[in-house]
């Protein structure tokens, strides 16, 4: 089979190479040129697609920023960023944009398949309205599906062929096709009736995660009142083997999908005039979580008899999670500006970033302590 | 780093990380993912 993918990022590069390791030929298509480039070059961008895999498979992949190429492909898989904007609201420029290119190219029996995390509705109402543009009908000419990404950056113990995957078709034709695409690379796929109930259980994913994650976080504050270790009780807790799932306090919410995916249950609730209130308050308890830390490192210092201000500050670890570079919504960079503004000389350590540009720092690498 | 800093901060804790050193050699720890969890010492502080 031939497969496109459109976003070669942390979603849509691990797939492409799996179907390369399938066996299929695939067609990779990014509007960045430069991510492109240097994907030609054999050089990867994304952490868990180690440069030995892609060049592994560099005959069957193909990389391109042109869609047109996407014309001789059997399906094609759609794996955008869907963030915010500044107003906190649903981001679906990235998913227009593509969906718009796509359906200049879109070929009779093609598949179709969103990946990107979003309201339920935005497979039927926003994405293939703009790929019938082409003139093509869906269901009938071409078929959509809705599949949630559950790519984990850094996870090793669960992979994209070890972990079920969800799909919704538009019809039940849709589905038939889009579980085929997914029966290649994973071991097993999940049916489910509507593309909207898809789109709704990865979002379910993620806001339990955001409110258990918020539930610990809030009881770390009394516990720290209390003179209780919160680590204890929690690790106590987990230790009933039914009915109990364990979550880890820690300095706030943070990565591509939590911070962000409330928000798109949120709006899409209250279109249809209901509210969310729970989901919500979760989201503003993990957001108090880099203010507290921020209090009891002053905390601290202040038993030590030491101001903040004046005081310097090492920051150990500052991407959002352990094992990536990555920082997008990291509490680190929040804890780090919060303790400048107070007057502490802030630096860090983190072998997986470098330089932290929005800071004007770098890592101090020569001294701290690793294991080797 | 650590050695000559007022506080070091541990705020996201990757695998290779040496725990009990930092502690050892830094001024005032405070810890806020549990990874000093076993270790008591009067210049650590934990979430």
């Amino acid at each position: 089979m031939r497969i496109g993918i459109v976003g070669l990022g942390y979603v849509g590069l691990p797939l492409g190479v799996a179907f390369c390791e399938a066996g299929q030929e695939v067609v990779g298509v990014d509007t960045d040129a430069r991510v492109v480039e240097a994907l030609g070059r054999g050089e990867s961008h994304v952490e868990d697609v180690p440069a030995d895999s892609l060049r592994a498979v560099s005959d069957r992949f193909q990389v391109s920023t042109r869609y047109a190429e996407l014309a001789k492909v059997d399906a094609v898989v759609v794996a955008v960023p869907t963030p915010l904007t500044r107003n906190r609201e649903p981001d679906l420029g990235p998913l227009v944009a593509a969906g718009t290119a796509l359906a200049g190219v879109l070929q009779k029996d093609q598949v179709v398949v969103l990946e990107s995390t979003t309201y339920p509705g935005t497979t039927r109402e926003r994405f293939v309205p703009l790929l019938e543009e082409s003139g093509l009908a869906a269901g009938k000419d071409f078929f959509a599906a809705f599949s949630p990404e559950r790519t984990d950056p850094g996870r090793t113990d669960y992979t994209l062929r070890t972990t079920p995957k969800i799909v919704g078709g538009l019809t039940d034709e849709c589905l038939r096709r889009a579980v085929e695409l997914y029966e290649l690379v994973c071991d097993e796929v999940v049916s489910m009736s509507t593309p909207e109930a898809a789109e709704l259980s990865k979002l379910l994913e993620n806001v339990f995660r955001s409110v258990n994650i918020a539930l610990v976080n809030e009881l770390a504050i009394p516990c720290d009142r209390m003179g209780i270790d919160v680590w204890e009780v929690v690790e106590a807790a987990a230790t009933k083997p039914y009915g109990f799932m364990s979550f880890k306090p820690g300095p706030g919410m943070a990565g591509h999908c939590l911070p962000v995916d409330p928000f798109y249950l949120a709006w899409r609730a209250r279109e249809f005039d209901t509210q969310t209130e729970f989901i919500e308050l979760a989201g503003e308890v993990n957001q108090r979580l880099p203010y507290f830390c921020v209090e009891k490192i002053a905390r601290a210092l202040n038993d030590h008899s030491k101001p903040v201000r004046g005081s310097r500050v090492a920051i150990v670890g500052v991407s959002y999670k352990p094992g990536v570079g990555d920082l997008r919504e990291s509490p680190a960079i929040k804890i780090m500006r919060l303790l400048r503004e107070q007057g502490a000389e802030v630096s860090y350590h983190d072998d997986y970033l470098p330089q932290l540009a929005e800071l004007g720092l770098r890592s101090e690498c020569r001294r701290t302590p690793t294991v080797r | 780093m650590p050695e000559d800093a007022d506080c070091t901060v541990i705020v996201t804790a990757h695998a290779d990380l040496d725990v009990e050193r930092i502690v050892r050699e830094s001024a005032l720890v405070v810890d806020f993912r549990g990874v000093t969890r076993g270790i008591e010492a009067p210049n650590l502080v934990r979430l």
